[in-house]
């Protein structure tokens, strides 16, 4: 199974406007891009995601409780996470990793390789 | 410990008594001296008046006994009163003719009284004529009508003169009073005594004149009367006549009545001595007068008591005498006394002034150290930093500054009511020991970092520097300068906020320019005009340049504060250098720019490499970024003491020793017109610093404008952890020098001694000489093909079994040839890595004592995937064990014994450190090695072998590491 529908979730809508691009355009998947956690929850059951994008440092419900959240979710149970974030430190991605993400990725990213470093994470995600 | 003493034993009190005291009894002594010399003088006069009448009685004495014997003598001579005597001696032996003995004493009478007449002028008492044999009187010349008694033989003188036929002399005590008497005897022609001659004169009227004559010669002087008395001892007055008994003391012949009392109440009170052998003087008493009294002794002969003494006592009022003489004494010790006085409030006076000089010195010195004092004291008053005092032994606090309570809150009063630990939270009891510790082995401790508690509550951040010192009484105190770093505390936290917030803020912007240019670039937005792309990949480059800089700029905030952490463990220094060339190898063919390893030392650093090759990376780029093209860029390291020293060479246009000097500081980039921009963040250099410095290195830099650089670090050396007994010795026959001096280094890099020879011939002889633990053999020798001599080897029962490694560019082909005879062998393919050299030469070695004994291991671990794969690497070694909690574990290690143990720490039941004691008390002292992925203490770390980090080493080292050290131990 190939990774086709992904959920963005993020402030800032330049970064939100680019992500687009680089995964539709580039990456050919189908997104569904969200400005908060809020609206992330109101409609993710409805667009069932295969994987989760998620930013950290968000107003209101930051990166973790959105992930939370998401996965209290009956149909979005099991659906993997991928944080991206500013920050770097070494200790922060482990924590993330700790809670269930299935990888980390460092703003600022190469939006040409976006949609491929997510496809192999679900790769890697699914096969393991 | 003089002034000690001096405080303690002479203050000014003590000091002035001490002279007080010195002064009185020099002056005493001399005093007491020279009053003994005055009583004796005194004395001397007084008796002098004494001695006179001594010799005056003693004159007498002899002028009677002089007297006496011619007297006696010239009567016994005369031959009528002899012829008479002998006559009458004759008849009184023939039974006492009375008729006849009264006609001779007739005729005797007129020619005795001739001589008694004669003889009463001078004092004459007595003339006899005694008739032997019993002292028969028949005549006295004085009372010529008492005779025929025998009164005389109970008087020694008579007797003994008729007895023994000797003249007798010496002064008598008889019924008659004192006299001094001479006996001569009358013999006839046959030489027989018939007879004798007394006569004596009396000694009383003598005596009388005597003392009358002294008196008279101090008339003048009333003080001068000398009182004289005569006294027979013992007491024999009885055989005296009832008169002169009665008359004794009274008479005026024995005693001047003046004279009487004294003297009766001295011989009452026993104050006179008994017997006296020579004249002696005394001092004595009676009714508050003094009297001075000289004793004569004379030798009497008395009735019946031949050993009688006589004394002459003489005696004098010396009260007026001795009065005037104590006035004049008194006088002399009241002037003494003042004197003394004088002489004592000089000295005091002179003391004291001389003191009071001192004392003005020290005043002076004291107002100059009140001054420092004053001014010591408005610094500590007016110091804004807050100052403590507490006492040693207990933290009470002594003294504080103003400061102090502006900090705290309380009074320095309230502060002294207070006990230690109501400033300082309990917590930092452990903390402060350490600090205590610190202040007692060097005197002083800080700067320590701790909190103290404000009276309302706070808690407030502050930094303590204190010195321990002693008073005067050796007690010792501490003074305390403190730092109030809370505000720096505020300001470190706002600084991490704001980093964080700003980094988070700045890479947001940056993901969407980055990305959109990225997107455009890659040709989403459709085909680009070439200036277009030109420069959009001119911005796409610069916001990749701004994320380097913000990611520098955290890197080095937290290298700063020491939040970064490093993970030392041993790295092999040629690897580590291999790996920088290859890392930065893109970049220096990009410039055009040939990067070598000049020299490389095979040792080991203990660092953390991924750290450490940041730092050669960034000299590395600076090295090439800085050469003109077609230069070249050198890696060197070399062996200094306990270091290791890595330098960077560049041949790029130098850097001038002003900028040296501020190269490594933050944002430093020189600004120098070069043409080529050099992109960079100005930071590397300040991160480079602080990664060396943490990792316990030095880094810097040695250059000349226009002859290039060259950068170095120094890094600590690790030094092999491993027991290394006696090495294992390894022949290595290479014919190529290069590889076989390569070879040599990375052996005796791994503890072995490594011998080499290029020829199989030169093996041999080798081998003869020493025995070698393995060989390497290259296949392809100058002389015989290595496979031959490998046969060769085998057939020698000496080297049947001696492993060999084959070091060959053909190892398909070798192991072709050699395949049947494979035992003991091992095969690695040119080039050699010192890794793979050491991991089969191990294998190879410790293949020799598995054939005695299995090594056992257990492992402790609940990863069922590492117990998988390192029983994989092990199994063939050894026997391996693996239990995955630590309740079997202990249960294990109580049946079991094992040779090594590998332990996880984070295990399902507890942590793995806790099974430690369970180890050393089953099993003894065996390694223990730690594989987690878990800290460990640096306490722990000391228990133990050693330590691999999960995320740092594969498994397929640590396996390497257990063979060695099994290996090790079979040794």
């Amino acid at each position: 199974m190939t990774l086709q529908r992904v959920m963005h979730v993020e402030d800032d809508e330049s970064i939100r406007a680019v992500a687009e691009i680089a995964l539709t355009d580039v990456a050919g998947f189908t997104l569904l891009s969200c400005d908060s956690g809020q609206s992330a929850l109101a409609q993710a059951e409805a667009f069932a995601p295969q994987l989760i994008l998620l930013d950290v440092m968000m107003p209101q419900m930051d990166g973790l409780q959105t992930m939370a959240a998401l996965l209290q979710l009956p149909s979005l149970k099991n659906t993997p996470v991928v944080f991206m974030t500013a920050k770097i430190q070494q200790s922060e991605k482990q924590r993330y990793l700790d809670v269930g993400a299935i990888g980390i990725i460092e703003k600022p990213f190469e939006p040409m390789e976006l949609g491929d470093t997510l496809s192999e994470l679900y790769q890697q995600h699914i096969t393991s | 410990m003089i002034n000690k003493i001096k405080q303690r034993y002479f203050s000014d009190t003590n000091l002035y008594l001490l002279i007080t005291a010195a002064v009185l009894l020099i002056m005493l002594a001399s005093a007491w001296y020279a009053m003994q010399q005055r009583q004796q003088s005194f004395t001397a006069r007084l008796s002098h008046l004494h001695q006179l009448q001594l010799n005056q009685l003693a004159q007498l004495n002899y002028d009677a006994r002089q007297q006496v014997m011619l007297s006696a003598q010239l009567v016994a001579a005369d031959q009528q009163i002899k012829q008479l005597l002998l006559s009458a001696a004759a008849s009184y032996r023939i039974n006492d003719q009375e008729t006849e003995l009264g006609l001779l004493r007739a005729q005797a009478l007129p020619l005795l009284n001739h001589y008694w007449q004669t003889l009463l002028p001078y004092g004459a008492s007595q003339l006899h004529l005694h008739l032997a044999p019993d002292a028969y009187t028949f005549l006295r010349a004085h009372r010529p009508e008492r005779h025929s008694d025998r009164l005389a033989d109970v008087r020694p003188l008579v007797m003994q003169s008729l007895n023994s036929g000797e003249s007798t002399v010496g002064i008598e005590l008889g019924r008659h009073g004192l006299g001094q008497r001479a006996v001569v005897p009358v013999t006839d022609q046959q030489g027989k005594v018939q007879g004798a001659v007394e006569f004596g004169v009396d000694l009383q009227k003598a005596f009388l004149q005597v003392q009358a004559g002294l008196t008279d010669t101090g008339s003048d002087n009333s003080s001068a009367i000398i009182s004289m008395a005569l006294l027979v001892v013992p007491d024999i007055t009885d055989v005296l006549n009832p008169e002169l008994q009665q008359n004794w003391y009274q008479s005026e012949y024995w005693s001047t009545p003046a004279s009487f009392s004294p003297l009766r109440y001295w011989l009452d009170s026993n104050a006179l001595p008994q017997q006296l052998t020579e004249a002696r003087q005394l001092q004595l008493s009676y009714d508050d007068r003094d009297y001075l009294v000289s004793l004569l002794p004379i030798p009497v002969w008395g009735e019946n008591q031949p050993e009688a003494q006589l004394l002459s006592i003489s005696w004098q009022d010396v009260t007026a005498q001795i009065y005037t003489q104590q006035k004049a004494d008194n006088l002399i010790w009241l002037i003494w006394l003042a004197a003394t006085l004088l002489l004592l409030a000089l000295g005091l006076v002179l003391v004291s002034h001389l003191r009071r000089q001192a004392q003005h010195e020290v005043a002076d010195q004291q107002a100059l150290l009140r001054q420092s004092e004053q001014k010591l004291s408005a610094l500590y008053q007016l110091s804004p930093l807050p100052i403590l005092l507490n006492r040693f032994s207990d933290g009470a606090y002594i003294e504080a500054n103003p400061a102090m309570e502006q900090l705290v809150g309380y009074t320095p009063e309230e502060l002294k009511q207070l006990s230690y630990w109501d400033l300082t939270p309990e917590r930092y009891a452990e903390a402060e020991q350490q600090q205590l510790k610190a202040l007692t082995e060097t005197g002083r401790y800080g700067p320590y970092i701790k909190q103290y508690r404000h009276k309302n509550g706070e808690l407030i951040d502050i930094e303590l520097n204190g010195v321990l010192f002693s008073d005067a009484q050796d007690e010792k105190f501490i003074w305390t300068i403190i730092k109030d770093i809370s505000d720096i505390k505020r300001i470190e936290k706002l600084k991490d906020d704001f980093v964080s917030t700003v980094s988070h803020e700045l890479r947001t912007p940056l993901t969407s320019i980055g990305g959109s240019l990225g997107l455009v670039l890659g040709g989403i937005g459709g085909e680009l005009s070439p200036k277009a792309e030109k420069l959009l990949t001119i911005a796409h480059k610069n916001s990749q340049r701004l994320n380097i800089l913000i990611n520098d700029l955290l890197d080095i905030d937290k290298l700063t504060a020491g939040k970064l952490r490093f993970e030392a463990a041993p790295v092999f220094l040629p690897k580590l250098l291999q790996d920088a060339i290859e890392h930065n190898q893109p970049v220096a063919t990009q410039h055009a720019i040939t990067l070598n390893v000049v020299s490389c030392p095979p040792v080991h650093l203990l660092v953390d490499a991924a750290r450490i090759q940041q730092v050669l990376t960034n000299l590395l780029s600076n090295a090439i970024k800085f050469s003109p093209a077609n230069a070249e860029v050198s890696l060197a390291a070399e062996i200094t003491d306990e270091r290791v020293r890595i330098s960077v060479q560049d041949q790029g246009p130098g850097i001038s020793e002003v900028d040296q000097q501020r190269l490594f500081q933050r944002f430093s980039q020189l600004d120098q017109n070069t043409e080529q921009v050099k992109s960079g963040t100005g930071l590397g250099l300040a991160i480079s610093r602080e990664i060396v410095l943490q990792s316990g290195g030095e880094i810097g830099v040695s250059s000349c404008p226009g002859e290039g650089a060259t950068f170095w670090l120094e890094l600590p050396l690790y030094r092999a952890a491993l027991p290394v007994n006696s090495p294992d010795a390894i022949l290595v026959i290479e014919d190529d020098p290069d590889t076989a001096h390569l070879l040599c280094e990375f052996l005796r890099a791994e503890q072995y001694q490594a011998d080499w020879v290029a020829d199989s011939q030169a093996a041999w002889q080798k081998m003869a000489e020493r025995k070698y633990a393995a060989i390497t053999l290259d296949l392809k020798l100058q002389n015989e093909n290595g496979a031959d001599f490998f046969l060769r080897l085998r057939d020698n029962p000496a080297t049947e079994n001696l492993p060999v490694l084959v070091i060959s560019a053909h190892i398909e082909r070798g192991k072709l040839q050699l395949a049947a005879l494979a035992n003991a062998i091992d095969w690695i393919e040119k080039p050699v890595s010192p890794e793979i050299l050491s991991l089969k030469l191990g294998q190879l070695l410790s293949q020799l004592p598995r054939q005695e004994r299995n090594h056992r291991i257990l492992h402790v671990e609940d990863d069922s995937d590492i117990v998988a794969i390192m029983r994989l690497q092990l199994e063939n070694q050894c026997e391996y064990f693996a239990v995955a909690t630590l309740s079997q574990a202990r249960a294990t290690l109580g049946k079991e014994h094992f040779d090594l143990i590998l332990l996880d720490l984070g295990l399902p039941d507890g942590n793995g450190i806790s099974l430690l004691t369970s180890i050393s008390e089953t099993q003894g002292n065996i390694p223990v090695v730690i594989f987690s992925a878990q800290d460990v203490s640096v306490e722990n770390k000391l228990k133990v072998q050693a330590v691999f980090s999960k995320s740092r080493i594969n498994t397929e080292l640590l396996a390497k590491y257990l063979k060695r050290t099994l290996t090790e131990l079979s040794r």
